[in-house]
């Protein structure tokens, strides 16, 4: 058996960059289209605002019903919509979606509560949405309340000072709990998994046009072959990860509190981690087709759902924790979340890294070693 | 003419069938994953792990770390030794919240003086952390007015109260939201990802060149090349449809027969998005990315991420012309709603004028290009 040569595996590297180059969509597809991803996954994060579609069926009629109308939605955030005019208009509302919430006042709600007898307001929420209906409930209450506090007698009037504990709560790295700060870092985990798909397609392709067959004649070994597939990938992955990077901070002013070198290794070891894992899968098709598919199944659905882009890993379930821990991306959206907000450096982030290169070794070994040259 | 299409069609699905990795995949694969996915999704943010720092270690400060414990989004996962400890776990990420409780809490607590209770929160995840602080001042809040309680001997009435009524999801559950997102999702990304590799798969193996010398037309190489990718998407609903029901749980209140004509529509109009990354990929491997940024994006425009109401208005208007969009408003109304055609007649008619578009389009522009 031959060493391995670094002389073959580039000559492989050299026929790959070639082969990327001549089709300038894939020259765009492997460099650029992670940073047009993120732009655009980006931008629907930046109005920061939560806006609910609301109806007020308004069965008072009088000029303090209209007030408290009027103090719900004074703010923007609920957009007074429609005024139906029973409740079966008001439901019909609801099933069209146009509206998020009804709250319906009831004939004689001036008198009672000037009266200083206790007074229910109806609200009808779309649970649909659970996590948007649950906001709007907790901000409807919260403005019934405030509303509500206005006629109570002066004596029993709740205060900030009456409240018998002070909570100072302090929300770090993000202060303000501003999404696009959270978002940005974390969707460049996920359009870094571009040149992921590109090299799975790619080593599919060989077998699929039966080009492998012909390397068997030749001394280059499987370790200079899939090496040399890897490199011209992870160099465009880490010009991905430059072009992001250089999007996230100077396009949407995303605070960068870490080290940018620290930042850019442990891009290559996540790329390292994701690559190989790629490469592996890989090895099991025959088709790009296949490919494509296990991709998505693989890599996108699960990177999507479950590596704690939106909800934190549910920790509770064993599957999330599973297919979680198992995905290179949810250890590059902790580091990646860890460098641009936190700030924090390898003492905090060496599990993550440490990790990723474990993942990136075993699927570089087994890759190697599973290799097959021949069609099944 | 039928004969021809129908003959192309039998020898796609005969390709796929062969595939020992594809056709699993494709038919089992998608189900399963949806199997996953939902459970690893379906339920409600819980147990995120706290860190409690307790310098009283009294009995009311021990009440207020109970009931911080006993709600269903946080559980204590750390002891903590000191302030500095909080940081570096909150650093590490191995808490999402440190409570601290300071000395002197119960007896500043019976005197009527104000302690300060402290809690510190990752906001690195919004979700997670905007989850928390909501828990966690709740929970104090509710704390406090059991103190005022203990202290007054009667609670305070509220003169203006609002009585909630959750339609369609009484318990808010998330499962309700994610599973039919899901279903959406993978229905979508099987009909791209069949279409698209249709024909760009004949042109990079060099076998289009053979078809082209058949007698073969190219309407009829077009629409035969389009059969395939509805028969797999809408047999991979169906399974799908089965498991979200009678596994999850998930209610089919409308109409079934309305919820798979309109799936068909959004099937179809999804295939021609599909033959227009056909239409402009050289290869597969060019495929496979254009299909990759378009799911990206439509995911985002599914609403999934950000409620389109929230989004800027360019991007708000954009999402006009994104299937999926529509097909889940479609999908929520008819399984959650019991919605009928005639509260969903904007979403089917967007679904059929986009159809009708892009297949127009591509068909002229696959035609150009096959000649």
């Amino acid at each position: 058996m031959l060493a391995f040569s670094w002389r073959r595996a580039l000559a492989v590297m050299w026929k790959e960059i070639a082969h990327i180059a001549r089709a300038p969509q894939t020259l765009f597809q492997v460099t650029l289209q992670p940073a047009v991803m993120l732009v655009t996954l980006a931008y629907m994060f930046t109005l920061d605002i939560e806006r609910f579609p609301l109806a007020v069926l308004d069965q008072d009629h009088t000029a303090l019903s209209r007030e408290y109308t009027a103090a719900l939605t004074s703010d923007g955030t609920f957009q007074l919509l429609q005024r139906p005019d029973n409740v079966q208009e008001a439901d019909a509302l609801l099933v069209r979606g146009q509206v998020r919430a009804v709250v319906i006042i009831p004939a004689g709600f001036m008198d009672d509560l000037l009266a200083r007898r206790p007074v229910e307001v109806q609200a009808l929420i779309d649970g649909t949405n659970p996590n948007a209906g649950r906001q709007a409930l907790a901000q409807l209450n919260g403005r019934t309340q405030a509303f509500g506090a206005r006629y109570l007698p002066s004596g029993l009037l709740p205060t900030v000072a009456g409240q018998p504990v002070d909570v100072r709560t302090r929300v770090w790295y993000n202060p303000t709990l501003k999404v696009l700060y959270s978002m940005v870092p974390g969707l460049i985990a996920i359009v870094m998994n571009t040149p992921s798909f590109a090299i799975a397609a790619s080593l599919a392709r060989e077998r699929e046009m039966g080009t492998l067959e012909g390397l068997i004649v030749t001394p280059l070994r499987n370790s200079e072959f899939l090496v040399g597939k890897f490199l011209p990938y992870a160099a465009s992955g880490l010009l991905g990860a430059i072009f992001t990077f250089t999007i996230a901070v100077f396009w949407f002013r995303v605070p960068f509190r870490g080290n940018f070198f620290l930042y850019l290794l442990l891009s290559a070891v996540f790329l390292l981690g994701n690559l190989w894992l790629s490469l592996l899968v890989a090895n099991f098709l025959n088709s790009q087709q296949a490919a494509s598919v296990a991709m998505f199944l693989v890599f996108f659905l699960p990177s999507f759902f479950l590596a704690g882009l939106l909800r934190p890993v549910d920790r509770s379930s064993l599957t999330a924790r599973v297919e979680a821990f198992v995905l290179p991306t949810t250890y590059y959206i902790t580091i990646s979340r860890g460098v641009f907000l936190k700030g924090v450096g390898l003492a905090d982030l060496w599990r993550p890294a440490l990790t990723l290169c474990g993942i990136g070794m075993t699927a570089f070994t087994l890759s190697i070693a599973l290799f097959r040259r021949k069609l099944a | 003419m039928l004969a021809r299409i129908v003959n192309l069609a039998t020898k796609d699905f005969i390709q796929i069938a062969r595939d020992r990795i594809l056709a699993p995949f494709i038919v089992l694969g998608m189900t399963f994953q949806l199997v996953l996915l939902a459970l690893a999704t379906s339920r409600d943010i819980a147990g995120l792990p706290m860190g409690v720092l307790d310098l009283d270690n009294s009995q009311w400060s021990r009440t207020l770390v109970a009931a911080l414990d006993n709600t269903k989004e946080l559980y204590q996962s750390q002891v903590l030794g000191s302030v500095g400890q909080a940081d570096t776990l909150l650093d590490r990420g191995e808490i999402t919240i440190a409570v601290i409780i300071p000395q002197g809490f119960a007896s500043d607590l019976a005197a009527g003086r104000r302690p300060q209770v402290q809690v510190l929160v990752d906001g690195s995840n919004v979700w997670g952390g905007s989850t928390v602080v909501r828990i966690a001042e709740g929970v104090i809040a509710r704390f406090g007015q059991a103190v005022i309680q203990n202290r007054i001997g009667h609670s305070v009435p509220a003169l203006l109260e609002l009585r909630s009524t959750v339609r369609f999801n009484e318990d808010l559950s998330s499962k309700y939201f994610t599973i039919p997102a899901e279903l959406g999702l993978i229905v979508y990304m099987v009909t791209l990802l069949v279409a698209a590799a249709g024909i760009t798969r004949e042109r990079e193996l060099g076998t289009l060149e053979q078809l082209m010398v058949t007698p073969l037309r190219r309407v009829e190489l077009i629409v035969g090349k389009a059969i395939p990718p509805v028969v797999v998407a809408f047999v991979d609903f169906l399974m799908m449809l089965a498991i979200t029901v009678w596994v999850f749980h998930i209610p089919l209140r409308g109409s079934l027969f309305l919820l798979m004509a309109l799936t068909l529509l959004f099937i179809i109009s999804e295939l021609g998005f599909g033959l227009a990354i056909s239409a402009i990929s050289a290869n597969q491997q060019q495929t496979l990315l254009f299909v990759f940024m378009l799911g990206i994006l439509d995911m985002a425009f599914s609403g999934y991420l950000v409620a389109v109401e929230n989004m800027p208005s360019a991007l708000r208007f954009a999402s006009n012309f994104s299937p999926i969009h529509h097909y889940l408003i479609i999908v929520r109304g008819v399984m959650l709603k019991g919605a009928t055609l005639s509260s969903l007649w904007p979403q089917t008619l967007a679904l059929a004028g986009l159809g009708t578009g892009i297949l127009m389009l591509t068909f002229r522009s696959l035609r150009k290009r096959l000649d």
